[in-house]
């Protein structure tokens, strides 16, 4: 056995357990470390603690939120991470708002509001097995909706 | 939102049994340590059950027990807790695998928060080769209790991941690229 392994050399075993105790926000953050979490943590099947992805759609905005548990010895806390999507009216660009210090708000140019958030949330569906049925209501309502995992 | 109370049971020790005379064994460490265990103790790690069952079914005399991927120190902290949880129900951890939430007894948590977070590390992955469900369960959530409320930036430095990782900056990334 390696004298001093580091968390990302770690067995894939051990990782999903860890991850299984960890709240949104902090898997979010672990991904974005190094390369070998973001790819292990982007793989699906990981049973991620996601209780719910909601969606709110405002005129040139939408708003994406995911719940989920943090268990924390005997107290079961909700966590949440938000992210809003806004678009100027003038240009088009597209602004990402996440909610936590994990990323600066993002524009992008000539980018299409609905196809930006296909994008994030076809990330979470491969992540977590959402069905494609749930993205087709996004593109066919214009009310909330909530995926309840 | 108000924390709610997590209605999951704690973990009860086990009924006290009428106490055996200990069956103690010497366990060799990879780097040569040799340390002594009460093989109730052992039993807690399902590799080191089989090894020692066996010994027993062919009646041969258990001397020594290698351990070839545990340096000494770190096998050392996995006899110490093996020993602390040689009474408990093995039920108890193996129903604790599947749970979305367990509780970490006191004398654990003191256990497993004192040690640096490489040694935990290297615990953790004994526990994995050593097979040893309670203990897995109990520092995997430690270390994910540790990252809780955590940036990027101050999950590498306690989790000693070397360099930033440069995130892909084009105008199509999403948002946990």
């Amino acid at each position: 056995m390696d004298p001093s392994p580091c968390l990302e050399d770690m067995p894939k075993e051990v990782k999903e357990n860890m991850l299984k105790w960890c709240d949104y926000s902090s898997v979010i953050a672990l991904g974005k470390t190094c390369k070998t979490w973001h790819n292990f943590i982007r793989a699906p099947d990981h049973n991620l603690p996601i209780l719910a992805i909601n969606l709110k759609c405002g005129k040139n905005s939408y708003g994406m939120q995911v719940m989920s548990t943090v268990p924390f010895e005997n107290i079961i806390d909700l966590n949440y991470v938000t992210l809003e999507y806004k678009q100027d009216a003038e240009n088009n660009n597209v602004t990402r708002c996440p909610d936590v210090n994990w990323e600066s708000p993002r524009t992008t140019l000539e980018f299409i509001l609905l196809k930006s958030i296909s994008k994030d949330f076809t990330i979470w569906s491969d992540n977590i097995g959402i069905s494609k049925a749930s993205l087709s209501l996004l593109y066919g309502e214009s009310v909330d909706l909530q995926c309840s995992l | 939102m108000a924390p709610k109370k997590n209605s999951a049971k704690r973990p009860q020790p086990s009924t006290p049994k009428p106490s055996a005379p200990a069956r103690i064994v010497k366990v060799q460490s990879s780097d040569g340590h040799i340390l002594q265990a009460d093989v109730r103790a052992l039993l807690l790690s399902s590799t080191l059950a089989a090894t020692i069952k066996g010994y027993d079914d062919e009646n041969k005399p258990l001397e020594k027990l290698e351990v070839n991927n545990v340096v000494g120190f770190t096998l050392k902290l996995v006899l110490e807790w093996c020993e602390k949880h040689k009474e408990d129900d093995p039920a108890i951890a193996q129903a604790e695998k599947d749970k979305k939430n367990i509780f970490i007894p006191s004398w654990d948590r003191h256990f497993l928060t004192k040690l640096p977070m490489g040694n935990l590390f290297d615990l953790i992955t004994a526990a994995y080769h050593l097979d040893i469900t309670g203990l897995i369960n109990y520092g995997c959530k430690t270390v994910a209790n540790s990252a809780k409320g955590k940036s990027t930036e101050e999950m590498r430095e306690l989790f000693g991941i070397p360099e930033p990782w440069e995130q892909p900056s084009t105008s199509t990334a999403t948002w946990d690229d």
